[in-house]
């Protein structure tokens, strides 16, 4: 056996490789052909010679003995003159370089026009082009040339890349050309064409393989250049075609562009189109497809919606560069401007905006079966402009806002009550013009507000608020209710890592939850405690909950009424039955919904069999021409567990489909059930039309999959929310079963009486928190809404303290802004605030000498009879 | 060797050695390193295997030879060349022109002799 040393090996190779170069040149000669009857040639030598051993001088002694030239195939490597070797090197590596770090480090192009480099990826892939012009100089200079076949494709791939990019800097050639000449810089943006014809001119000195085989490995090239380029810019071009269709104004076409973003789309290019603004798009492909026109915010974050089923605001943003900086993440991020400042909306998220403390202290009412609860947040502004917070809380079911207050220069002030309007003239007065510390709340459709204050100090500043909530329990029965603590479910702030809402509740009746980070314990005077820290994700589910079980169960109570001779009463009951022979199940199947539709399927089961049962989808509502006949349960269930859910739907069809379904029957329902509704999509005016004109038949229910923005609940429609305090299935079952039994779940009944009425018998009806009178005249205030008596209801919001459909609470700076606004800041000495143990003590024993005062009193008139 | 001498030799073995490969071949099969060992031993002619391959593949592009690979038992597959029948057809014109050539060569040496 014939061994080969490696340095024979090297001159074996060395000398096909310029055979092969020098054949190149000869028409009609197959070089490989010529190559392997060489190699062939060449190992039958050593076997005649009967070597065992090659070494290198061997196979010299061969190799020369064939009469081949080597001077001239050499020749080919040593064409690069200094000068072109300068030239290449300046142009072909060293300008692309420094563009290169140049849009690195400062983001150029990306603030002005797009972002060539917008990942990791794409500075891979343009770090490529000089980097392989670089390797072929080296190689051809040093003349340390092996056959390199991965050279010929890397310069093909590069010069696809550099070819790629000179197109989409075409559009800067001709100004950074007019710089050059006038101004002596500007050559960056020429970058990428210098490094094409960098790649172009390296070509030549790739020339040594035969033709099929440069070919071969050429067409490589390409063929990796184009998969690396469609890996990173295919999605984001079917996307941006996508979001073009989506944003036509033709049914059909847009609907083909949300099917081909569901598809095919990028979630990453959706996201960034919701955030760019006109001709400030922020990718190459966006810039080529739409001349630089970017499809219009709103419209994109509609189609974000439509498509994957989630707000844009929910989803970590892209990292962009805008001319103030780059969205680095969702927790640190750079707005330019808030879009959303003063406004209704709680819009996109602002960067440096954090929520750094949260604090929810409470005190549940015994023997009135509610709770008030003091939510206090500071925020935090780390960025260097001033910020407006604001969010949309969700109260507990039947919640209202009772107290509002914010510390300015370390003192807490109290809110003005007044007039929708009137607050928030007064706050964008104050806030958005002379950008003073106001706060402002204002509902945002039933048991939901919207909470905004401004200006939070830039550069690490502070603000401070305090939201007063009266809210009833929701009872099982007279001895168990059940409090839901309220939530954020939109913000425009950020939450620090280590942030935990801090939660103390107190009463004398027990307290407890499933939360495993709250604590119950009894403290003095028996009075039970149930405190710990809760994450945020916490607080947003079911589990935060608690249950208050009161051993003193009390079903009729009073309080003082707005005038002196009348009292409130307050009745726990049973609640009429709704009796409804029709139920349209209407199935919002947005993507959302996709977990829910078995425990849709399972809570169906209790749906009493009285009830004709209908099932209509809000991506088939579409359909006006569709007919929908009743259906059994198995049925639905087989329809339900068909559904695809897909994207964001359109409710608003689905709601007024399934609005004439039920008015079809004397007693018919809607069971709306729905993912949060970030968006209104469908016709707005045909629903509210048909609430507003008929509040009350067919009555519509909604039960939300989980807490989110619900823009249609915002409007104040005539939709009844079904609470959820347990699992999906849970609550959808109870609901249900309630329908037509013979009585309706517990709820409150509150009243205006006069203190003469045998009811109001302090020993029968025991005197209670006046935070009684506060629910009735929350309910009392939209009853006169209702009957369109504004003054009567703003006026009765304003006395009561209280932020209802018609009213809001402010909180400005100085007693020239509230005179300025028209508006008062209630007495301190008026508001609700939650009893130390000792003050309870206290109004326990008052009350006490009360009920003792007016016994004595009621037995003396007696006696004196 | 006058330079004259040297550049007429070379145009002459250049013009020949084609039709040396495909008289090779006329015969048998020949094995590539075979036939280039035979002609480098082919007197007069001087040639060398790194002019000879290079001449034998432009054979088979043009079609006039072809090849193809034959079991070795001493190492792996050979490559046997052998003539196409544009090759036997180009082969026979090249032999009628040659010896027409050769013919005219002595008649003009003859023609020199009676003169």
């Amino acid at each position: 056996m014939t061994q080969w040393s490696a340095e024979a090996k090297t001159e074996l190779e060395e000398f096909l490789l310029l055979q092969r170069n020098a054949l190149h040149a000869e028409s009609g000669v197959d070089a490989d052909e010529v190559i392997d009857n060489l190699r062939t040639h060449i190992q039958e030598e050593v076997r005649s010679r009967k070597l065992q051993v090659v070494t290198r001088e061997d196979v010299k002694t061969i190799t020369n003995g064939l009469g081949t030239s080597s001077d001239k195939t050499r020749s080919v490597w040593t064409q690069l003159s200094p000068l072109s070797g300068l030239m290449l090197t300046i142009f072909g590596v060293v300008l692309p370089t420094i563009s290169i770090l140049f849009e690195l480090w400062f983001h150029l192009c990306a603030r002005t026009f797009f972002d060539p480099i917008p990942t990791w990826w794409h500075v891979l892939l343009v770090s490529s082009v000089p980097v392989a012009n670089a390797m072929i100089i080296y190689r051809t200079k040093t003349k340390r040339f092996r056959p390199a076949p991965f050279l010929t494709a890397l310069n093909m791939a590069t010069m696809i890349i550099a070819f790629y990019y000179t197109i989409a800097f075409f559009v800067l050639l001709l100004p950074g050309m007019v710089t050059v000449f006038y101004f002596g810089f500007g050559l960056l943006p020429m970058g990428p064409l210098f490094a094409f014809i960098g790649t172009l001119y390296c070509r030549r000195f790739l020339s040594y393989p035969p033709l099929t085989r440069r070919y071969r490995w050429s067409l490589a090239g390409l063929l990796s250049a184009a998969a690396l380029l469609g890996a990173l810019e295919l999605s984001v071009i079917v996307s941006r075609i996508g979001l073009q269709l989506a944003d036509s104004k033709q049914p059909a076409v847009s609907q083909t562009g949300i099917e081909l973003l569901r598809t095919l789309g990028s979630e990453r290019t959706m996201l960034q189109a919701c955030y760019e603004r006109p001709r400030n798009v922020t990718n190459l492909a966006a810039l080529l497809l739409s001349n630089g026109k970017a499809i219009n915010q709103q419209k994109a974050r509609e189609v974000f919606y439509r498509v994957t089923g989630k707000p844009f605001n929910s989803v970590r943003p892209p990292r962009l560069y805008f001319t103030n900086g780059r969205w680095e993440a969702l927790d640190n991020m750079t707005w330019d401007f808030d879009e959303g400042l003063g406004g209704t909306a709680v819009a996109g998220r602002v960067g440096g905006l954090w929520l750094n403390s949260s604090r929810l202290d409470g005190h549940i009412f015994k023997r009135a079966h509610l709770g008030y609860l003091e939510w206090t947040f500071q925020f935090d502004n780390q960025s260097s402009m001033q910020r407006e917070a604001r969010a949309r809380i969700l109260l507990p079911p039947g919640g209202i806002v009772s107290r509002l207050t914010l510390w300015v220069n370390g003192e807490e002030r109290e809110a003005a009550f007044a007039g929708r309007q009137q607050t928030r003239e007064a706050y964008q007065e104050v806030a958005v013009r002379q950008r003073k510390d106001p706060v402002l709340v204002t509902t945002s459709g039933p048991d939901q507000i919207l909470m905004q204050c401004f200006p939070i100090p830039p550069d690490g500043g502070t603000m401070k608020v305090r939201i007063g909530i009266t809210t009833p329990l929701v009872m099982n029965s007279p001895l168990q209710g059940r409090l839901k603590l309220p939530r954020i479910i939109e913000r425009n702030f950020n939450l620090t890592a280590e942030l935990k809402h801090s939660l103390w509740l107190q009463s004398q009746s027990s307290l407890s939850s499933d939360l495993s980070t709250l604590h119950s314990s009894v403290g003095d005077e028996n009075e039970a405690k149930l405190i710990g820290q809760i994450d945020d994700s916490e607080m947003l589910s079911s589990d935060a909950t608690v249950e208050v079980l009161s051993p003193d169960p009390s079903v009729r109570v009073q309080t003082p009424g707005l005038d002196s001779d009348r009292a409130i009463l307050q009745e726990l009951g049973p609640s009429s039955p709704l009796n409804v022979d029709r139920l349209v199940l209407a199935v919002d199947d947005s993507k959302g919904i996709a977990p829910y539709l078995p425990e849709i399927v399972n809570g169906l089961k209790s749906l009493p069999d009285s009830i004709e049962l209908l099932v209509i989808t809000a991506s088939a509502s579409r359909d006006r021409q569709r007919e929908y006949l009743p259906i059994s349960v198995e049925e639905a269930a087989r329809h339900i567990n068909s559904i695809t859910a897909v994207g964001g739907q359109d409710n608003l069809s689905l709601l007024v489909r399934a609005w004439e379904l039920a008015a079809e029957t004397p007693s018919g329902a809607v069971l709306w059930i729905h993912c949060p509704q970030p968006l209104l999509i469908g016709p707005e005016q045909a629903l509210a039309q048909r609430l507003e004109r008929s509040p009350s038949r067919p009555r519509i229910f909604g039960i939300q999959t989980i807490d989110g923005p619900n823009r249609i609940r915002e409007k104040q429609l005539a939709i009844k929310s079904v609470s959820r305090f347990d699992t999906f299935e849970e609550d959808l079952t109870r609901w249900l079963e309630q329908l037509n039994s013979e009585t309706g779940p517990l709820r409150f009944t509150r009243q205006a009486v006069l203190k003469e009425d045998p009811l109001v018998d302090p020993e029968t009806t025991p005197e209670t928190t006046d935070h009684v009178r506060r629910l009735w005249a929350a309910e009392r205030i939209e009853l006169l809404a209702s009957k369109v008596d504004l003054d009567a209801a703003i006026r009765l919001s304003a006395r009561e303290q209280l932020v209802t459909s018609v009213s809001g609470a402010v909180v400005l700076e100085t007693k020239e802004q509230f005179d300025r606004a028209g508006l008062t800041p209630v007495n301190p000495s008026t508001v609700p605030v939650i009893p130390e143990p000792e003050t309870w003590l206290l109004m326990a024993l008052s009350l006490g000498a009360l009920w003792w005062l007016r016994r004595r009193q009621t037995a003396g008139h007696f006696c004196r009879r | 060797m006058p330079e004259l001498l040297e550049n007429w030799t070379v145009q002459m073995r250049k013009g020949i050695l084609e039709l040396c490969i495909l008289r090779s071949l006329s015969q048998t099969n020949r094995y590539g390193y075979d036939l280039a060992k035979s002609l480098v031993a082919l007197p007069g002619l001087n040639t060398k295997e790194g002019t000879i391959y290079p001449l034998l593949s432009r054979l088979r592009a043009g079609g006039l030879v072809k090849s193809q690979l034959v079991e070795s038992p001493e190492g792996p597959a050979r490559k046997y060349y052998s003539l196409t029948q544009h090759g036997r057809d180009q082969l026979a014109l090249m032999n009628a022109f040659f010896q027409t050539l050769s013919q005219s060569l002595n008649d003009a040496e003859m023609k020199g002799e009676r003169k």
